[in-house]
């Protein structure tokens, strides 16, 4: 169990934790996620989605969900 | 993807984050279908910082061919790895045929989903780079094709008993590691089943969609000095005959299920939702390897750690990503690179989603970053 707890993968948003503390002294993270390949870059390359699960989408727009949880 | 830390340090440039992307596009010219998961690309992007990224080179793009008859119609989750044995890099992504006259009920138990009739028949597919080296040269290739290493037929030694947990979805996820201890592993993974144990044998599973994981390994028999790889030595090259030894090395081709010890299920997740491409590194300590994937719960990802590559252990509870700049779904977890500047044990995740977002307009799947700290490094 002492190495399943030291090897948990925590989110950046602990604020006692000093890796952390050292990321917002620089400005990041604003959020625990941000879009760094997104609508302009993928437009530009013809791209209408980029690498995701398996799900099928129709230029309409919509999301054709094909499994049933 | 992202690169190896091992080839890091031997080319400054490979100090930098790389991303390859699977990119969604409209139909191919010739063909009309408003499907937009068919026909796809590969791309190669780079970055200095994890944050903002700037294009390389496109590396592939499938056929989008939507009549069934084309093995690699649509082309998914470009995977690479450097082999030190014969100094390339190697690209692995899953292969399927792609037809809408699959587009037909499952008809399994109560499920009335479709089946993926845009992606079916999964097999996993082996390209190396032209240029020899570990540098960022190597990584950029350009690819060229050297053939299928994983399926549901000859490759890989699929057994319909031993691996009957396998859906038909075919064989839709790998990622290969080098370990220490058992040399080139990998993570592979396949989702629904065509046959008899459907999502295993718990009769809540039924009517649900399964994804799960296993392992396999490139069969090391101690053999010859590794192949010399060139771009024309390897173009349309059958593999390695069945009875030549094998060098164990990504080259040879030869990958074999550990039957006895698939599906992951307890070490990763249940089948039911499962989880969808884990990306192995190893922690900056060099004491574990660290998986991270989907788990499709949300803005969330799943993470499993090993000692050895063979013997894995999950994480209780999901890794929280926040969704008020990225969208609320997470579709992958792309992989984790090593953020030594920003403190002990600090990665860069980059991860794809879609979904509303809290406080962004996100009108489009993205790929996004987050950072993670691993506490024992810490």
């Amino acid at each position: 169990m002492w190495r399943l707890q030291a090897l948990l993968l925590a989110v950046g948003a602990h604020a006692t934790d000093p890796s952390i503390d050292t990321l917002k002294a620089r400005g990041r993270p604003r959020d625990l996620g941000e879009i760094v390949i997104g609508l302009a870059q993928a437009q530009a390359k013809n791209i209408t989605g980029l690498e995701g699960s398996f799900y099928t989408r129709t230029s309409d727009g919509v999301y054709h969900v094909r499994a049933v949880r | 993807m992202l690169a190896a830390d091992e080839a890091a340090a031997a080319d400054p440039l490979l100090a930098a984050p790389q991303y390859f992307s699977a990119g969604e596009m409209h139909a191919p010219p010739g063909w009309h279908y408003p499907e937009t998961d068919v026909h796809m690309r590969f791309d190669h992007w780079l970055s200095s910082d994890s944050t903002n990224w700037t294009h390389a080179s496109k590396l592939y793009e499938s056929s989008g061919v939507f009549d069934g008859t084309d093995r690699r119609g649509s082309t998914w989750a470009p995977m690479a790895a450097y082999d030190p044995a014969d100094d390339h890099w190697h690209l692995f992504y899953v292969a399927y045929r792609a037809s809408p006259d699959y587009r037909i009920k499952l008809g399994l138990y109560s499920n009335k989903s479709l089946h993926y009739y845009t992606q079916w028949d999964g097999e996993i597919w082996h390209a190396v780079s032209s240029v020899k080296g570990s540098g960022s040269a190597g990584i950029s290739g350009p690819y060229v094709d050297v053939g299928p290493i994983l399926d549901q037929e000859g490759l890989g030694g699929y057994s319909a008993s031993k691996d009957a947990w396998e859906g038909d979805h075919g064989v839709d996820m790998f990622f290969p590691f080098l370990t220490k201890q058992h040399g080139w592993l990998g993570l592979y993974g396949s989702e629904f089943g065509k046959f008899g144990a459907f999502c295993g044998d718990d009769p809540a599973n039924h009517g649900h969609t399964c994804r799960q994981v296993g392992l396999a390994q490139i069969d090391s028999g101690g053999g010859d000095q590794p192949k010399q790889l060139t771009a024309t030595s390897l173009r349309g090259q059958p593999r390695a005959s069945a009875a030549a030894a094998s060098t164990g090395g990504l080259a040879d081709g030869r990958w074999s299920r550990l039957s006895n010890l698939n599906p992951l299920d307890k070490a990763f997740r249940p089948a039911v939702p499962g989880i969808e491409n884990p990306v192995v590194i190893q922690s900056q300590d060099k004491q574990w390897y660290i998986a991270v994937y989907h788990i499709y719960t949300g803005a969330s990802i799943g993470v499993s750690f090993s000692r050895d590559g063979r013997t894995w252990t999950r994480q209780p509870g999901d890794v929280l990503l926040g969704s008020d700049y990225c969208g609320n779904s997470v579709t992958t977890a792309c992989g984790l690179v090593a953020e030594p500047t920003l403190g002990k044990g600090v990665y860069s995740l980059l991860y794809t989603a879609r979904g509303k977002c809290g406080k962004v307009d996100c009108p489009l799947e993205s790929t996004c970053r987050a950072y993670l700290v691993n506490k024992a490094e810490s």
